[in-house]
């Protein structure tokens, strides 16, 4: 095994090895905010998921967390008698069948910024919709989210417990981050880059691009679904925030900081962008320029992300390598 | 298995292909012959669906392919090979193959893999190169490669010696048609070189302003060619 591809698999285990001893070593704000990295982080490889593999470029993300978030939030709040995980489930799919609605009208024409700014419009509309709900609370969205108890007969997981939660989020950040990985490096991953990159070429080799379009759209609207449907319990709040320009623009700022071109990616930025403000929110006024510098400083020196720089290290560590060995043969 | 009955083809209001007519058997090679924007893309094109605005009729294997998509065409068994070339850049030449399977036509046995790459003797050291890291010949070799994956029904190859060096056309040429014969794979080349459409085919369409002035074997294309020539001349 040589250094680059034992290091990978050391850094993961070492950041999930961080991830599970967090409620030991941090404070109860710091761990809240830990498991919302964890949610960002779904959200934006979901958002990458399009962009990296589809060429999807889309500015409306945030409607579909906001979505699963209210789903989740409207069937706690009201008391609906529903089972937690089939609550989570049900929130997921309403995300995946507005996702595929929308991108069943949306790809049928638009691309690039078209699409980008339909989808933006489409986010706006659905939130002007919400805060016009009485029952979805109106602008002050839903909120004293009871967090559950999970009871599987044999055993109980009380979610109450902040704890608890945390662990849960972790081991759905697992399972998607896993999933996703194991998606994006099969047959399908390389299809879609293929459409990425040369749709016409794609489809001249039999590949339906619309049809697999659609399909990365849904998948990556049903993942931000269950980013959002998590997020609702674990802030206890829901409200037209979670689904605000501002909040699609997460995903694409924690995917440029961490480096679109990287699977990794987006989870660095989610987890640096997180780090940033957490680092920076006793600079009131000021935080919000500082995620912004550090942002102008990541683009124009390492375009390729945190990710990306860390590849060209490396690329530039074993080059070193290459030629000093070339000159000891010599 | 392919036919055309009074195809026309424009491009906004330019009237590109005039009353094209002809048919291919299974397993059947023709050239289609003829300057520089005489029609032979836009003909190409044509049947893929891959631009032009098309009138008449085309038929497949006994169906109309008026309203299918290009991808649709290749997943019937029709597979274009443009003459840009463009193989996947950041796949490796095994993966750029490999691809070319996942959409094609289920009830056709593919070819695997490493015998095809065992068959282009310039791609055997680069399986595992990706595609951005090869010359203009190695990636020619592999976009062709890439249509005979799929086995198709037909294989349409538009120029696909532009810009070689004579010696790769050669090897090119050689395997093509090997490649073709031995897989059953029928062929429609556009091409300029005499020679290598001889070397890959048995008939010959020569296309001039977007109508067809030749139609035949090579046999009758060497009877008639002083009245061919004037069709190919610059």
């Amino acid at each position: 095994m040589n250094g680059s591809s034992f290091m990978r698999p050391a850094v993961i285990l070492l950041f999930v090895a961080a991830l599970a001893a967090a409620p030991f070593a941090v404070n109860q704000g710091l761990l809240f905010l830990i498991g919302i990295a964890m949610l960002q982080a779904m959200f934006a490889l979901s958002w990458n998921l399009m962009f990296r593999y589809a060429g999807l470029a889309s500015f409306g993300h945030a409607m579909f967390y906001g979505i699963g978030g209210y789903a989740v939030a409207a069937i706690i709040f009201h008391g609906f008698p529903l089972p937690f995980l089939l609550a989570i489930l049900l929130s997921t799919a309403i995300g995946a069948v507005v996702a595929f609605v929308v991108a069943l009208i949306v790809l049928q024409r638009a691309a690039g910024i078209q699409l980008a700014v339909l989808t933006l419009a489409l986010s706006q509309l659905v939130l002007l919709f919400v805060s016009y709900t009485d029952f979805l609370g109106r602008d002050d969205g839903l909120s004293g989210l009871a967090r559950p108890v999970l009871d599987f007969g044999f055993f109980t997981l009380d979610l109450r417990s902040p704890t608890a939660f945390y662990y849960f989020i972790m081991v759905a950040f697992a399972l998607v981050t896993a999933g996703l990985l194991w998606f994006v490096s099969g047959r399908f991953g390389r299809v879609l880059l293929a459409v990425r990159i040369d749709s016409e070429r794609a489809a001249f080799l039999g590949v339906d691009v619309r049809r697999k379009r659609i399909f990365v759209f849904t998948l990556a609207g049903a993942i931000a679904s269950f980013a959002g449907a998590l997020a609702a319990p674990w802030a206890q709040i829901i409200s037209t925030d979670s689904m605000s320009w501002f909040n699609s623009a997460q995903p694409m700022l924690a995917t440029l900081l961490g480096g679109a071109g990287s699977y990794w990616g987006p989870v660095i930025g989610a987890f640096g962008l997180i780090l940033v403000n957490y680092f920076t929110r006793t600079f009131v006024g000021l935080s919000e320029f500082m995620v912004g510098g550090i942002l102008l400083f990541v683009v124009l020196l390492a375009p390729s992300g945190i990710a990306g720089f860390f590849e060209m290290l490396r690329r530039m560590r074993n080059r070193t390598r290459t030629a000093s060995a070339r000159e000891h043969n010599q | 298995m392919l036919e055309l009955e009074g195809v026309n083809a424009f491009y906004d209001q330019s009237h590109i292909l005039h009353d094209i007519g002809f048919s291919m058997e299974e397993g059947g090679r023709v050239a289609i012959l003829g300057r520089n924007g005489a029609g032979k893309t836009t003909l190409l094109k044509s049947i893929m669906n891959a631009g032009p605005r098309v009138q008449g009729g085309i038929r497949f294997k006994s169906r109309a392919l008026a309203n299918a998509s290009p991808d649709e065409r290749a997943r019937l068994g029709l597979a274009f090979v443009p003459e840009d070339r463009r193989v996947f850049g950041h796949l490796t030449s095994y993966e750029n193959l490999k691809i070319a399977q996942y959409g094609a036509s289920p009830e056709r046995e593919k070819v695997p893999i490493d015998d095809l790459i065992g068959r282009f003797p310039m791609l055997v050291p680069l399986r595992n190169r990706p595609g951005s890291q090869m010359s203009g010949g190695q990636q020619q070799m592999l976009a062709v490669a890439r249509g005979i994956a799929a086995r198709p029904h037909i294989m349409l190859l538009d120029e696909p010696t532009e810009g070689l060096a004579p010696v790769i056309v050669a090897e090119l040429a050689h395997e093509v048609a090997a490649c073709c014969r031995d897989y059953g794979i029928g062929l429609l080349l556009a091409e300029q070189s005499i020679w290598f459409s001889r070397q890959c085919t048995e008939r010959v369409l020569v296309i001039d302003t977007g109508r067809i002035v030749f139609s035949g074997s090579w046999q009758d294309f060497d009877e008639n060619a002083e009245r061919v020539q004037r069709h190919l001349a610059i």
